[in-house]
């Protein structure tokens, strides 16, 4: 039953991404070939070049867009498809309650990570065909080429490590922002009838910057902590140690993804209020 | 064994406000029952109940012996006062869904069902009117296999002659193994299609019950009739 | 269309007896198969147990005979339908006899007015 649901959700996701993905790699493109002319330092007539800026601008534009579309339509779809009158047909479905969450969750984060995917494409696009002329250069490829060595050479096999914890990183933390978005969602049906959108947004806004915030703040304060703690090992402790430090930072993600879950079934199994 | 126990039901809303207070039905297989009362009474709240949308304070409801769950969803086919379906889906896509997550759905039924009203397969749900849009759900409802049949109000809000269409569908789905429960405040266009009946007032009280066709011929009058007098204002 | 009640009478009762007309009146043949519980209970828009139950009646009655698994069939025993014709057509005439008591009309006047009609 997972299957059927993750597919149906699929489906409502993706139906309208492919020509937003798609026009946003073409916006990159767009914007790669306008770089060189309002860079250059040669005579451009002054239309040409502020065309050629405004339209990179509009590329950024579209697709910072296409970055906030991909959230509303998890949204949307979420709302839609549990806390409207589709409700009574999705939560009469002869599937645990378990299952419904379970799709939601797994397609809306694989559709963040597409759309992360698709911008850092088209951001990508823009800057090779902009900057053609500079990146393939053999001087800038030996650049490249030291700056790995460089890395490597402090990391040694560790890289490995810290390239799968990034990924791990990543993948937990658009699943607790998405879990942080259903609770909202969720919470706010709960509570509201009438203006539950309003209502979901509203404390979406609110619990995203005060979470981000303190967040932020003690990454500050524990990143300058361990820094300092960090000056004093020795250099054979830099990489053992990050990578201790990733791991309990991975294993506090998931601690966090833990209690959100929780919170959304609890809500979803509970407290849901149709009528 | 009964289709449908509930025992000692209770649900509030509001803390100290209980929508019903220890309610207790036992429906056996085979019977189409009408659940009637004035609005706001706990009907629909019970329905509801029974169809896994909310969960009681107290007490246990079973389904063909089943406690409430993702296996009674399964035998248990439920209409809702509105319709529940995504607009933007065409009916055949409709049609595909039901099939896919309910494995007693007959897809020929409906088809048959669909045709005979000359509705598109190929429509669009948005582009239905209203009465349609109620008698395509009905028609999904309906053409599950289902052990209980859960219709809120499937009759109010709409024309008399889809209204007789409505009731012909009930009578001709008719299945000795399974049991229908209808609710409504429209008891005249229903009562004739009852088997049994529950008077239900505020607080999930049941006032008055029994065989439909036996009460009638023992006080001479409609269930319509005897409803107004035993909830007279 | 869905057949209308009384409400002075069991349903069942009723719907036995609009059968039993409807027999009379010659729609069924002896030894014809009758129209199934649950087509009866769609044409007159109640519920099939109800017609179920008519139809245990008119067993009763001996106008219905079940014969196993081929189904139910009308009687071939005519005395039996005549029977009912006369009960029926005496019950008729007691009803039309109390109703037109209250006109003071003479026997032989009403008697008349009968071989007028379209009867």
């Amino acid at each position: 039953m997972l299957g059927k649901l993750l597919k149906h959700d699929f489906k409502a996701l993706f139906k309208y991404w492919w020509i937003a993905a798609i026009i946003s790699l073409g916006l990159g493109v767009a914007a790669g070939f306008s770089i060189p002319i309002a860079i250059s330092d040669n005579n451009i007539p002054p239309i040409l070049r502020a065309s050629t800026i405004i339209a990179i601008f509009v590329a950024i534009m579209g697709i910072g867009v296409f970055s906030a579309f991909s959230v509303v339509m998890i949204f949307i779809r979420f709302y839609k498809n549990l806390f409207t009158d589709e409700g009574y047909l999705t939560f009469t479905l002869p599937v645990k309650r378990a299952s419904i969450l379970n799709s939601k969750l797994i397609s809306a984060v694989l559709f963040t990570i597409a759309t992360t995917f698709i911008i850092f494409a088209a951001i990508l696009t823009a800057l090779l065909i902009g900057f053609s002329k500079d990146i393939f250069t053999v001087r800038f490829l030996n650049e490249i080429h030291d700056s790995v060595l460089e890395i490597y050479s402090h990391t040694g096999a560790y890289i490995y490590i810290y390239i799968i914890a990034a990924v791990l990183l990543y993948i937990s933390i658009t699943t607790i922002s998405t879990l942080f978005l259903f609770n909202c969602i969720t919470f706010a049906s709960t509570i509201t009838k009438k203006a539950r959108v309003i209502t979901a947004i509203a404390i979406y806004y609110v619990a995203n910057s005060v979470f981000t915030s303190i967040f932020q703040i003690l990454f500050v304060f524990s990143g300058s902590y361990i820094s300092d703690k960090m000056d004093t090992l020795s250099e054979n402790m830099y990489n053992p140690i990050t990578s201790l430090i990733l791991l309990c930072v991975f294993v506090f993600t998931v601690f966090i993804i833990g209690i959100l879950y929780t919170i959304e079934y609890y809500m979803l199994d509970r407290k849901l209020n149709l009528l | 064994m009964n289709i449908l126990e509930i025992k000692n039901i209770t649900k509030c809303y509001k803390k100290n406000s209980p929508v019903l207070n220890g309610l207790s039905i036992s429906v056996p297989a085979g019977k189409i029952v009408g659940l009637l009362g004035p609005n706001g009474c706990g009907k629909s709240t019970l329905i509801k109940l029974i169809a896994g949308l909310l969960q009681a304070d107290s007490g246990e409801i079973y389904v063909d012996g089943q406690k409430v769950g993702e296996k009674t969803a399964a035998v248990v086919s439920y209409l809702p006062e509105r319709p529940y379906f995504n607009f933007k889906l065409k009916v055949k896509d409709l049609l595909k869904y039901f099939s896919e997550f309910y494995s007693d759905f007959r897809i020929d039924r409906a088809e048959k069902l669909l045709s005979d009203l000359s509705i598109n397969k190929n429509a669009r749900l948005s582009s239905l009117s209203k009465g349609t849009k109620e008698k395509v759900q009905l028609i999904l409802v309906m053409s599950r296999d289902a052990k209980l049949y859960l219709l809120d109000e499937p009759i109010a809000g709409v024309d008399p002659a889809a209204r007789d269409y409505i009731l012909g569908t009930i009578i001709s789905n008719y299945n000795p193994e399974a049991s229908i429960i209808i609710t409504t405040h429209l008891i005249t266009d229903v009562e004739q299609v009852l088997d049994e009946f529950l008077f239900m007032t505020y607080g999930g009280k049941i006032l008055m019950g029994g065989n439909a066709d036996a009460t009638r011929t023992k006080y001479s009058k409609s269930l319509d009739a005897i409803f107004r007098e035993v909830f007279k204002c | 269309m869905a057949w209308s009640f009384t409400q002075d009478k069991a349903v069942y009762l009723q719907i036995a007896e609009r059968i039993t007309i409807l027999i009379l009146s010659g729609k069924y043949a002896p030894s014809e198969q009758i129209p199934s519980v649950r087509q009866l209970a769609f044409e007159a828009a109640v519920n099939p147990n109800t017609v179920q139950h008519a139809f245990s009646e008119l067993e009763n009655q001996k106008i219905f005979v079940s014969k196993g698994t081929l189904g139910r069939f009308l009687t071939d025993d005519t005395t039996v339908i005549e029977k009912c014709r006369k009960s029926l057509a005496e019950k008729y005439a007691a009803e039309f006899i109390t109703k037109v008591s209250a006109l003071s009309l003479t026997k032989d006047e009403l008697i008349s007015i009968i071989k007028e009609s379209e009867l």
